[in-house]
């Protein structure tokens, strides 16, 4: 009798037990098919995507693998988020007159890792559909990991602000972990340094001032479009500004951008470009400048941008996500 | 004397702090920019120091390339002009490479990728555009484009939006943003460009390009959608979308990789894991897959994978690919090769290709956990809330309890309204 109440409690510790294990709803989140160290190119749209069409890019974005295949970190800024500045009169805000500058020229958020999930479906940082993984050949895997591996480590690291200028200057990034105003780079320009950071050099581009001064004209034209017509990747606030200046606010803020590009006067909103734009050459490179060509093409040239020298990264693969899902377990 | 000391103190203190702030100000003509100058200034003092130095880039070591002017553009044709405001018109790009294969351009039209592309302008007066056109990475041409708009009045109008897919490779998203001059109920037919058709009752679909030709860099298609109203009026709509072809560019940088269509949530029973596969081989060359690599991650991500090398015909009907040609058999995986809880299995295959390379295909599949045991702690997330709870168990209903849900599959489903 002495053990009814222990029996008791047992049974109904069991049975509560199992009512609560009866079974469950998990979600496995997704990944992708990279290792710590990949690089991780994307056809994200929005504003980036029209600085990169001045390099005839179709990669727009690029990020760095720092697991296998659960987080990426890279550098981007939200261009939609950068505040409007306005006029005042009396202290009464009237026009609105240029995009913040400090936000401009110091993008935010800079570098961060997202997970895959976050970042492909939440922010749309990356896009998967035409989405590729740079990472060594098969025969240097074993040897070059380890040095990839330590890249990874070197940008877990390293904080700093997207920097709309580094497409002309793309050494303005120092190994801190904290930001530091006037000092970042761009998506590519990080995913270098972080190789830069491991000991690793990888080839620059250089843009002679002839080319820069089209790339100028190009941007400054694409911007005007996206503000006349109120599309690509900025923010209602843009169209806030035509609809209260009228006529010539595309024109500012087309200004604006490219003098942040040319000499990261990101506040003058006047046409200042226009006039040093043909002294202007550029150090930098775009995603689609990390590839890799050890190919002699049918014409006979080498059209090598990285040669296997200066990179570790010595093959393409086409990106695949494993799907998220939610699933029951007993 | 020690009063002195203290007043001295004070001045060199407030000095140090005066320049401090006066260099942060002169760093900045921005007022705006103050405020984050002075927090980086103590963001500065508060975070430690690096636990190692590494010396900034010194450009005269860094290896340069030339990105030069190229005059790949012949001619750029403009399907009409001037156009109506919020019409859109087909831009064609006519390049000849002289330095490689012509398939080897790379187009970018305004903001649109690919070659043809349609525009779209929505206020009126003169407007210009730039065409890019480059190679594989050194040279590049630009040319501007200008184009008369002009407002025509009131007439049936579709916007045609299309991107590409944020969560499927190799697909597509598109969406019809505005129409005007359309009313009650509506049909859209659609035309993909790829020689695919479809009809909805709504203006949003996604479509799937996985199984195109990819004989180039760049794969660009034309979308069309008619739309139909209660009436009868029809309106067209127009977008362009396009690819770049990484299994193209895998052969160029000497790793080709060929598409392989699949389902990654495969057929699994008591003995063997199964799904059914398309490999398509791009290229000029035959393929004869002569190993497969097994590698089996566990549940539990921590853990490190297991690999296993066996013979393709173990797993495959058919290891051999023609040149230019698919073949679409059943992949079956024996059970028995696959330790107990894996949950993503890839499978690698690979045969030999000219030049001493390897070509590959390669197969992620799912496996979902079975038991409490499998769930990955570390990563997996246990659903808590209650309403995402009720919907998944409607979801499970209508699709199946054994098969996983995606969010994919809820979001179809809300947009149903079944949910």
């Amino acid at each position: 009798m002495k053990y009814i109440p222990k029996v008791c409690i047992a049974l109904l510790v069991v049975f509560t037990c199992s009512a609560v294990f009866a079974g469950q709803w998990v979600y496995k989140p997704m990944s992708i098919n990279a290792q710590k160290g990949d690089i991780i190119l994307s056809t994200s749209p929005g504003f980036i995507m029209d600085l990169l069409a001045i390099l005839g890019c179709y990669w727009s974005h690029s990020g760095m693998a720092v697991d296998n295949g659960f987080n990426i970190r890279h550098n981007t800024m939200y261009v939609s988020e950068v505040p409007i500045e306005y006029n005042y009169i009396w202290f009464i805000k009237t026009t609105p007159k240029r995009m913040d500058p400090n936000r401009l020229s110091n993008g935010l958020p800079g570098i961060l890792t997202e997970d895959i999930d976050t970042t492909y479906n939440v922010t749309q940082n990356f896009h998967a559909a035409g989405g590729a993984v740079l990472k060594p050949t098969a025969a240097n895997e074993a040897l070059y990991r380890q040095y990839l591996q330590l890249a990874a480590d070197k940008l877990l690291y390293v904080k700093a602000y997207y920097r709309v200028n580094a497409y002309v200057n793309m050494y303005q990034l120092d190994y801190v972990n904290y930001y530091i105003t006037g000092r970042g780079n761009h998506c590519s320009g990080t995913c270098w340094y972080a190789n830069y950071f491991a000991g690793k050099t990888m080839n620059v581009a250089y843009i002679p001032p002839s080319l820069v001064t089209q790339c100028a004209y190009n941007l400054y034209s694409s911007v005007k479009n996206m503000v006349r017509d109120e599309a690509g990747g900025f923010g209602a606030f843009i169209i806030d500004i035509e609809g209260l200046f009228g006529t010539g606010a595309d024109e500012k803020i087309a200004n604006q951008i490219v003098n942040t590009f040319g000499w990261d006067r990101s506040w003058d909103t006047s046409a200042y470009w226009r006039t040093y734009i043909n002294q202007k050459s550029a150090t930098a490179n775009a995603p689609d400048h990390l590839l890799l060509y050890t190919y002699t093409n049918p014409a006979g040239h080498n059209p090598g941008v990285q040669t296997t020298s200066s990179s570790y990264y010595g093959q393409v693969d086409p990106l695949v996500i494993t799907s998220g899902y939610y699933y029951w377990v007993d | 004397m020690k009063r002195t000391y203290i007043i001295m103190g004070i001045i060199i203190v407030s000095v140090a702090i005066f320049l401090l702030i006066r260099s942060v100000h002169n760093s900045n003509l921005d007022s705006s920019s103050k405020t984050q100058s002075l927090l980086n200034v103590f963001q500065f003092m508060a975070t430690p120091e690096s636990q190692e130095e590494i010396p900034p880039v010194d450009p005269e070591k860094v290896e340069m390339y030339e990105i030069e002017q190229a005059h790949f553009i012949k001619e750029i044709l403009l399907e009409k002009n001037p156009v109506c405001a919020g019409e859109d018109f087909k831009v064609t790009v006519i390049a000849k490479n002289p330095f490689g294969p012509d398939a080897h351009l790379v187009y970018r039209i305004s903001n649109k990728l690919g070659n043809p592309a349609i525009l779209r302008f929505s206020r009126a007066g003169v407007r210009e555009f730039y065409v890019t056109v480059r190679d594989e990475g050194k040279h590049i041409d630009m040319r501007k484009v200008q184009i008369n708009v002009v407002d025509c009045g009131e007439k049936p109008l579709v916007t045609l939006s299309a991107r590409l897919h944020n969560l499927e490779a190799e697909s597509a998203i598109f969406e019809i943003t505005s129409q005007k001059g359309l009313q009650g109920k509506c049909t859209y037919d659609w035309d993909f460009g790829d020689g695919t058709y479809a009809s909805t009752h709504t203006g949003y679909i996604t479509h799937s390009y996985a199984s195109r030709d990819q004989k180039g860099l760049q794969s660009s298609f034309i979308v069309q959608v008619k739309v139909t109203d209660a009436n009868g009026i029809s309106a067209v709509g127009r977008s362009s979308i396009s690819f770049p072809n990484v299994h193209y560019l895998s052969n160029l940088m000497g790793n080709p990789v060929i598409p392989v269509l699949y389902n990654k949530f495969p057929s699994i029973d008591g003995a063997y894991i199964t799904v059914e596969i398309n490999m398509k081989n791009i290229f000029d060359e035959p393929i004869a897959f002569n190993t497969a690599v097994l590698e089996c991650r566990p549940c539990n991500t921590t853990l490190s994978p297991d690999y296993k090398n066996i013979n393709p015909d173990q797993i495959l009907e058919s290891t051999f690919i023609a040149p230019k040609s698919s073949v679409k058999q059943l992949l079956k995986v024996p059970k028995s090769l696959l330790p107990g809880s894996t949950c993503n299995l890839t499978i690698t295959l690979s045969g030999p290709y000219p030049d001493k390379r390897e070509v590959y295909a390669k197969i992620f599949l799912n496996i979902p956990p079975q038991s409490k045991e499998d769930i990955d702690t570390t990563r997996d997330k246990i659903i808590t809330d209650d309403d995402m709870i009720e919907k998944l168990n409607k979801a499970a209903q209508i699709l199946g309890k054994d098969r996983p849900i995606t969010p994919q599959d809820i979001q179809k489903l809300e947009r149903e309204g079944k949910l």
